[in-house]
């Protein structure tokens, strides 16, 4: 069984810049993956504003019965987050993973435009590769 | 004098040895750097072969500075003068200096007498760069070549150097391989000296 589901990146306005499917249950088309970005990146500001606590930098882990939802807010306001089957451990340091191979691998890259889809191959690659160990991890568990 | 005699005084700055330089610097500085090079001669150009051509032109002047550079720092001001010699300095002295390794490969081409080749499995300056599928066989390595052409240029060696990517069996990624065609003239000088030689 998958343990993680999807994962998105999105940009400082709200706009999908990556997603990838490793098996979600439910079948998501393209408009499908674009409004749970969008709407999870006006969420998340929503509950900046609303949190009782000052200084609060959003939602970090959405619990559902059918699934958990990480999310990693980068300084820039660039937000990664992965949903992943419920109580799946290592979800934050996975995220600060994929926010170091986007540094190097998108961020550094001449051919790249900011807040752009991102299409490069090394990060794919190495992207793959990451997902894996950390389903390897798991299992080995 | 207090004080004096702890450090050697030189009175003249020519006399003083040349530092062995920084062994390292930070690799994202130097790919930022490097990014913003490579966006900067983007916008500059209207077509591949140009932006090529400028990438090769900026490391051209890299080159001849790490020739007199190192020649003068690890050679006690002399140079290579044999084909093989000045190849080995590349391949090896040059590369070291510049990535901190010694080049994966250096080969002859067995098309031709006049091509070398020298590959390395991930050059430094490709190691963030994904190029994208509509920019074709562009490589970033030309940087790279126009260092080389810098040094051969500047031993006396003039040459053609180009940058390609070569699939390997078996491998996702593509090597690149830095493509040295030597001038006329050099074989023939070298063709010449072994004549006499003989």
């Amino acid at each position: 069984m998958a343990a993680i589901y999807s994962l998105y990146i999105i940009n400082k306005s709200g706009g999908l810049i990556f997603y990838k499917d490793y098996g979600s249950a439910g079948r998501m088309d393209t408009n499908d993956s674009l409004r749970v970005a969008s709407l999870w990146h006006s969420m998340h500001a929503i509950s900046q504003q609303l949190s009782p606590t000052t200084g609060c930098s959003g939602i970090e882990l959405l619990e559902a019965d059918t699934f958990d939802l990480h999310c990693f807010q980068s300084l820039t306001g660039t937000k990664f987050f992965v949903v992943c089957e419920p109580g799946t451990q290592h979800m934050e340091s996975l995220l600060k993973v994929i926010y170091e191979l986007y540094t190097d691998y998108v961020l550094k890259n001449p051919f790249y435009e900011m807040e752009m889809p991102i299409r490069c191959e090394l990060f794919d690659i190495n992207l793959s590769q990451a997902v894996q160990k950390d389903r390897v991890a798991m299992l080995g568990r | 004098m207090i004080g004096v005699g702890k450090i050697k005084q030189y009175s003249n700055v020519l006399d003083k040895p040349l530092s062995k330089g920084k062994q390292e610097v930070s690799l994202s500085a130097f790919a930022f750097l490097f990014s913003e090079l490579v966006q900067y001669n983007q916008t500059q150009v209207d077509n591949i072969a140009e932006l090529e051509r400028r990438l090769e032109d900026a490391g051209y002047a890299v080159g001849a500075r790490v020739l007199e550079l190192l020649c003068h720092r690890d050679k006690g001001n002399r140079r290579e003068t044999r084909l093989l010699g000045i190849l080995s300095f590349v391949h090896s002295t040059v590369w070291k200096v510049l990535f901190g390794k010694v080049a994966d490969s250096l080969e002859k081409g067995t098309e031709h007498e006049d091509e070398y080749m020298i590959s390395e499995k991930e050059l430094l300056v490709n190691r963030f760069i994904s190029i994208p599928k509509d920019m074709g066989t562009f490589n970033c390595g030309a940087f790279v070549a126009g260092i080389v052409r810098g040094v051969l240029d500047s031993a006396g060696f003039p040459a053609v150097v180009t940058a390609h990517f070569v699939p390997v069996e078996g491998q996702q990624r593509p090597r690149t391989t830095i493509l040295i065609k030597f001038a006329e003239e050099v074989l023939a000088s070298f063709s010449l000296i072994m004549t006499l030689f003989l």
